[in-house]
């Protein structure tokens, strides 16, 4: 059983060494070594001579049992060695571009408005659908805009062929619908289209996006109106943004504002974005008139509320530096690409 | 409206702040939108909001300006008191208003003797600044004072006035007249006429005629101030598309107040300039309207919009600043005395804003409402949010790029889509005929996005459009909108060093579809081929839900992306929101990892052509005996390597068991039992 036991010491070695080979001529000189004419297992085959009858069986079985062994060992590195090295020929330069598939973009718009939208829910109000086609009574009458008034002439309006019917001109008829339906209090903010026929060019579109918000309970007050746009301009715009609330006029609120912003493009110096005023127009809002909540029959002397409306494409002209809303509306993929 | 400083000056001392006239006029609600220097002078462009015609003057400017400063106003006692020199000697011209309603004032004075001639330097700068080119001096002076106090005035050749009469009536059909522009106007009832004893001599309110205007041989003139009603000075000027700065003011409202004391301005003006002297008694036709209203302001009102107190003396002091007569009526209560000029001021709401305007809005101070608001509203629509999210952001994962199109549409997009014109909304007065129509689907602007895409050398087209869409069941039904998906790919892959760029095609539409479908819960869902007007045959698909159809995708005809100028192939999906809203399953429950490994096995076949790969898929289910847990496709091929008529399929199936670790051999006996069944039902040839 002598060289039943050399066996054994050499296929530890034999395996160690296999391991321990690190090229491709290292394993070349391994199988010379172990499985060549002149190798350690020919001569232990030779030395089978010496062996007792008996164990002859047992000490043949184990030596080719070994031979296998060592072949499929040999077989496995060479094929790693030379997948290596082919791979390694093929793309040793890592500096060719990385391989990444498609980035599907959301529309900048559309993230704007989501983005508005999430900050408005963040305090507390909650997201409602209104419609686009709308009547007389909810685009105008309701929000205090009179036939024959000069307040509607800033409210240039499509309206549909047969019927009652136009395209609204601003969200603020969500207003109606909600107060309609619902009693106080009510949180709410709505995003949607609307419509006004004028010619498109870089700064109009006949089809833009608007937000309205309003809140409607006792004891809401201007204060209230001025902290909520407050929060929302330095959530939206940054910590470091000022507002400024200019009184205005809009028929569906008294008292009215119009909010600017300072110009976070220019640090308010002036510059051609802000028509050098320091300022960015993005809001308007105000205490929402009683005569509205006539319409709607809430009782005025019991209930105050705000509202707000801003126009998204406006919105998301300024943050993104866009000075073109046709853009938007083109969805050239090169421009999608960028958001 | 534009406004001089130059100007504003001789109403309030601002010297020549204008930054600080700027800033104080913006934050009292007239916005300086630009500022322009003309010769030596500031020139303000502010916007005037509807509810204020008053301010559409220098001398309502200035109002708003001192009280803004707390400053005193300046005013000619000509303005301020009505005052007039005496008329001279005989002349006089009769004047009758046919209806009162159109005209509540007409009042007439006659200036003889005026010396014609152009205007000082001054009078011309100030006009410059205003934007308006000086014509002589009389006709200058109305324009001034119009500018000046916001009421129109006319000034007509008196000597050719037929008559020397005046009728303000509404003209007769038939009667036409030739405005000082030159044109000749068509009349109807429906517009007001100054007219002498014979035919019309001016469109009230709007423009003079031709005929008696002031010529180079004017001598006397009447000069005419009227109180005109807004809404016919509107109609008239959307008649004849004919505005002017007079029918400006007049369809918004003038001061009652002021139509004597512009014309008190203007006779001392043409005194001064002119040299004409008023002649006679001055005719003054109509009522002097008191239109002053009293307004009881209860200061409790004040905190309640606010949020802030206002003192009963502070809140007067306000309202005084503003020139509004305001005293304290017993406790509490302040009583408001409106002027003639502030017709907008009806309510106490409006007098808060008056205070609110003065106090400054920037410093009302902000806080944020308790946010105690727990409700759900009808209108919330919460699950459709959520499945609208969630479709974006599994589409966006794919490399599916978000466009928002207009919602209108044209008559060619509906036709060249096979749409029906009864079922679509169509708008009264359209821009143009590309935007003629609410849109019934999404595609039309898909294949517009797409070619501008093409056309723009942008290869790889991955996108889509989650929209409302306008319906109308019939004609007079009532209107929906609702929710569509569309989505629309072509064109290329962009490839790299490693892939080559490829056609995009059907199936990688398909894919996205299954994924998307699978990825919102949505199971079990049919793909069956369906036919659509806008696929080709053959590769028209409909997304069948419990025997809904919820959407369809396939193939566009390539004479239908022919007419959106479109040659390469493109394929488009249209999905109901609705529909996909009702099997929708945002659930998901865990499902524990396999415990045990799968074996895979390859199934290689050749099968006639018309056996399709879901007929194959169906024996492989059936004789699995649920073991198999997935298949794949992983070759498929038809050519000179096999017999016409016949494709090779190529399957790889994962045996896999819950229950135990599967041996070979098992593996192996349901894999040659699933070959037989192939060969026997199918007539296929194992490889």
């Amino acid at each position: 059983m002598k060289l039943l036991d050399k066996l054994k010491n050499i296929e530890k070695t034999a395996m160690k060494e296999a391991v321990e080979a690190g090229s491709l001529d290292e394993l070349e000189q391994f199988r010379i070594k172990y499985l060549g004419r002149k190798g350690v297992l020919s001569s232990a085959i030779k030395n089978m001579a010496h062996v007792a009858k008996k164990d002859k069986p047992k000490v043949g079985k184990f030596i080719n049992e070994l031979k296998q062994k060592i072949t499929l060992l040999l077989d496995e590195k060479e094929k790693s060695f030379r997948e290596e090295a082919k791979s390694l020929f093929e793309y040793d330069d890592t500096t060719l571009p990385g391989i990444v598939a498609e980035l599907g973009h959301r529309h900048p718009l559309i993230r704007t408005m989501e983005d508005i939208l999430d900050i408005f829910k963040k305090m507390s109000f909650k997201v409602v659908d209104s419609p686009e086609i709308e009547t007389e009574f909810y685009n105008f009458e309701a929000l205090n805009i009179p036939k024959n008034h000069p307040s509607r002439e800033t409210f240039h309006t499509f309206y549909v062929e047969d019927g009652e019917f136009l395209l609204r001109s601003q969200t603020s008829t969500a207003q109606i619908r909600m107060m309609e339906k619902e009693k106080p209090p009510i949180q709410v903010v709505h995003a949607g289209k609307v419509y006004r026929p004028d010619a498109v060019d870089a700064s109009h579109s006949f089809m833009f996006y608007q937000i309205e918000g309003f809140i409607v309970d006792e004891g809401i007050v201007f204060s209230d109106l001025k902290g909520v746009l407050e929060k929302f301009a330095r959530e939206y715009f940054g910590q470091d943004v000022r507002m400024r609330f200019r009184p205005h006029y809009f028929p569906f609120t008294e008292p009215s504002a119009e909010v600017d912003i300072s110009c976070f493009i220019c640090g308010s110096k002036g510059c051609r974005v802000c028509s050098y005023k320091g300022w960015l127009e993005v809001l308007g809002a105000g205490m929402i008139n009683p005569k509205v909540f006539e319409f709607v029959k809430y009782d005025s002397s019991k209930y105050t509320g705000f509202a707000f409306g801003m126009g998204v494409d406006r919105i998301c002209m300024l943050k993104h530096g866009i000075t073109d809303i046709r853009l938007f509306y083109e969805n050239d993929v090169r421009f999608l690409k960028q958001f | 409206m534009r406004v001089s400083l130059d100007w504003l000056n001789d109403f309030i001392t601002v010297k020549g702040d204008v930054n600080k006239v700027q800033h104080s006029l913006t934050m009292i609600g007239l916005e300086v939108t630009s500022i322009l220097d003309i010769e030596d002078d500031k020139v303000m462009d502010i916007e005037v909001t509807p509810n204020r015609p008053d301010c559409l003057c220098i001398l309502g400017i200035a109002r708003e300006l001192a009280a803004a400063l707390n400053k005193p106003l300046k005013i000619p006692l000509s303005i301020s008191k009505n005052i007039m020199k005496k008329g001279r000697g005989g002349g006089s011209v009769k004047i009758e208003v046919s209806n009162k309603k159109d005209c509540s004032r007409y009042i007439g004075c006659i200036l003889k003797n005026v010396k014609l001639s152009p205007s000082p330097g001054w009078l011309v700068s100030r006009l410059n600044a205003m934007g308006v080119r000086s014509i002589n001096n009389i006709v200058d002076i109305t324009n001034y004072t119009l500018f000046e106090t916001g009421q129109p005035l006319h000034a007509f050749d008196f000597d050719k006035l037929e008559g020397k009469k005046i009728i303000v009536r509404r003209a007769k059909n038939g009667e036409d007249i030739v405005t000082i522009d030159g044109v000749k106007r068509e009349l109807d009832p429906s517009i007001l006429v100054i007219a002498d004893a014979k035919k019309p001599v001016a469109i009230a309110g709007i423009m003079g005629g031709k005929d008696t205007e002031i010529a180079s041989d004017t001598k006397n003139i009447l000069l005419e101030s009227a109180y005109f009603e807004p809404n016919i000075i509107r109609k008239t000027q959307r008649k004849l598309g004919l505005a002017s700065e007079s029918s400006y003011r007049f369809e918004r409202g003038v001061d009652p107040g002021m139509v004597l004391s512009a014309s008190a301005r203007a006779q001392e003006l043409i005194r001064e300039i002119a040299s004409g002297r008023v002649s006679g008694k001055i005719s003054d036709i109509g009522t002097k309207i008191s239109v002053t209203k009293e307004i009881l302001l209860s200061l409790d009102e004040i905190p309640r919009i606010l949020g802030i107190e206002i003192s009963s003396q502070k809140a007067i002091d306000f309202f005084k600043r503003l020139s509004l007569f305001a005293a304290k009526k017993g406790k509490g209560k302040v009583l408001v005395r409106t002027p003639s000029y502030r017709q907008d001021l009806e309510r106490d709401i409006d007098l808060i804003e008056e205070l609110a305007r003065l106090y400054g809005y920037d410093k009302v101070p902000a806080k944020i409402p308790r946010f105690t608001i727990q409700k759900t509203y009808e209108e919330e629509k919460k699950e459709s949010t959520n499945l609208e999210k969630e479709a974006k952001r599994i589409l966006s994962s794919l490399g599916m790029n978000e466009i928002v199109t207009y919602t209108l549409t044209s008559r060619f997009s509906i036709e060249a889509l096979g749409g029906s014109f009864d079922e679509v909304i169509r708008l009264k007065n359209p821009l143009s005929s590309n935007q003629e129509f609410m849109r019934a689907s999404l595609a039309s602007e898909m294949l517009e996005v797409i070619s501008w895409n093409l056309n723009r050398g942008n290869t790889l087209i991955q996108l889509f459009e989650l929209n409302k869409v306008y319906l109308k069941r019939s004609p007079g039904a009532e209107i929906q909108e609702k929710l569509n998906l569309c989505l629309g790919v072509g064109g290329t892959t962009s490839g790299n060093w490693k892939e080559k760029a490829r056609e995009i095609d059907f199936f990688d539409l398909k894919g996205i579809m299954e994924l998307f479908l699978t990825s919102l819960g949505i199971k079990p869902y049919a793909i069956d081929e369906g036919e659509s007007f806008i696929f080709k045959e053959g590769m028209s698909s409909h997304i069948k839900i419990e025997g809904e159809t919820i959407g369809a995708f396939g193939k566009v005809k390539p004479e239908i992306a022919r007419k959106f100028d479109i040659k390469q192939n493109v394929y488009l999906a249209e999905i109901y929101l609705e529909g996909l809203l009702r099997h929708v399953n945002f659930q998901r429950r865990f499902t524990p990892l396999p415990r045990y490994p799968s074996i895979k096995r390859d199934v290689s076949m050749i099968i006639d052509d018309s056996v399709t790969s879901s007929n194959i898929l169906e024996v492989l289910r059936q004789e699995s005996k649920g073991l198999v847990k997935a298949i794949k496709v992983f070759d498929v091929y038809k050519g000179h390597q096999i017999q016409q008529g016949k494709k090779s399929l190529a399957y790889t199936l994962e045996y896999r068991s819950d229950e135990k670790t599967l041996k070979d051999e098992e593996v192996g006996q349901i894999h040659k039992n699933i070959q037989e069944v192939l060969v026997k039902k199918l007539g296929a040839e194992i490889r």
